[in-house]
């Protein structure tokens, strides 16, 4: 073996092969083991080369880890389980949001439903006489028009809200129908034919 | 891989994976940038990656990230250089002065792996230096078990020659 480490006699090279065996921590065959040992003591050069791979070895398995800086950690946190997080509450947040607003629809058209006619047996049941029953209901309609011209003007940021970017242009368009004591849909009343 | 299991092969492998890239690129920014590329991908890819293969499948990312990088770099420096390939980054005829810097073991084992090829280097840093079991080894690199032991020796006595010839040995 020469000084650059290349090998030019075959035993040389079969001694070098059993020393990288050994630094693999493969165990030699009796027989190889003491094949080596016998070549080594003759052999200078693999006796060094021998002695210089596990130098080698050793100062490789010293050497420091770099630890992974905490600013880098936490951007990746950011990218990962923090964006994770904050994704699940918005949707939370949807969902709530869009519990809210079906309720409030839900509550308007019951109590629109009832103030409609055919549904005079409960008003019969309470006592009241025509009079008082019609400005009961003038009174019930004024007041669910005034809920509803608010829900109307709310409407795109309560859609907005509810499903946040991923509103498009196209879906903003689809009226959204609401039932009022008139019963009339949204269009007639952006036509100008408003009760209040 | 849920995220539990996420967090806790983060917290275990992260400074692993930055000490790779760092030894193979031996550039802080470009190691940390390799680091947080291959977590992020691990959390991307978490349901197809089970807990005990997440170490090998980071050590992967990141190797393929690294060669990545290198093989830019290798292009920049030909397009800097017209045809020539230069080795910005080891002095192969130091003078007695960069002998002298280079007086801690470590740094000098550091600057013979930099002068290795990509390939020698990942074997190398994965099994010498961090340790790696062989077939995780040959999985990350994606070579058969007998020509990574075969390339491991190759490299082994490529660091030691290179040790010699710059003048220093451990």
């Amino acid at each position: 073996m020469n000084e650059n480490g290349q090998i030019h006699d075959l035993n040389c090279a079969r001694a070098i092969r059993y020393v990288h065996q050994r630094l693999d921590g493969d165990a030699l065959d009796p027989e190889s083991t003491g094949w080596l040992s016998r070549h080594l003591e003759g052999c200078g050069d693999c006796r060094q080369a021998q002695e210089e791979l596990k130098q080698i070895q050793r100062a490789l398995r010293e050497l420091t880890v770099t630890p992974f800086p905490q600013d880098a950690m936490d951007e990746v946190w950011d990218r990962t389980t923090r964006t994770a997080s904050r994704r699940a509450w918005t949707d939370w947040r949807a969902i709530a949001a869009a519990a809210v607003l079906a309720l409030a629809f839900f509550g308007i058209w019951q109590v629109g439903d009832r103030t409609a006619p055919g549904t005079e047996v409960a008003v019969v049941e309470a006592g009241l006489s025509d009079a008082e029953l019609a400005r009961a209901a003038a009174e019930a309609r004024f007041v669910l028009n005034l809920t509803a011209t608010a829900l109307r003007r709310s409407e795109r940021a309560a859609i907005g809200e509810v499903m946040g970017k991923r509103v498009t242009p196209a879906l903003q368009r689809i009226p959204l129908l609401m039932p009022n004591s008139s019963g009339r849909s949204r269009e007639s009343r952006e036509n100008g034919e408003d009760d209040v | 891989m849920d995220n539990r299991e996420f967090e806790e092969a983060v917290g275990l492998h992260k400074n692993r994976v930055h000490s790779y890239a760092t030894m193979m690129l031996k550039d802080t920014a470009e190691a940390q940038d390799v680091a947080q590329e291959a977590l992020v991908r691990l959390w991307q890819h978490r349901a197809s990656v089970d807990d005990p293969g997440a170490r090998s499948w980071l050590m992967r990312t990141a190797h393929n990230l690294c060669i990545d990088r290198l093989r830019k770099r290798r292009v920049r420096s030909e397009v800097a250089d017209g045809d020539t390939v230069v080795d910005l980054q080891f002095d192969h005829n130091p003078g007695p002065q960069q002998r002298a810097e280079a007086s801690e073991i470590g740094d000098r084992i550091e600057g013979a792996l930099t002068a290795l090829s990509s390939l020698d280097r990942a074997v190398i840093v994965m099994r010498e230096v961090q340790g790696l079991p062989y077939d995780e080894i040959a999985q990350a690199l994606g070579v058969p078990l007998g020509t990574l032991k075969a390339r491991l020796h190759r490299a082994r006595e490529r660091l030691r020659a290179q040790l010699c010839r710059v003048g220093v040995t451990p």
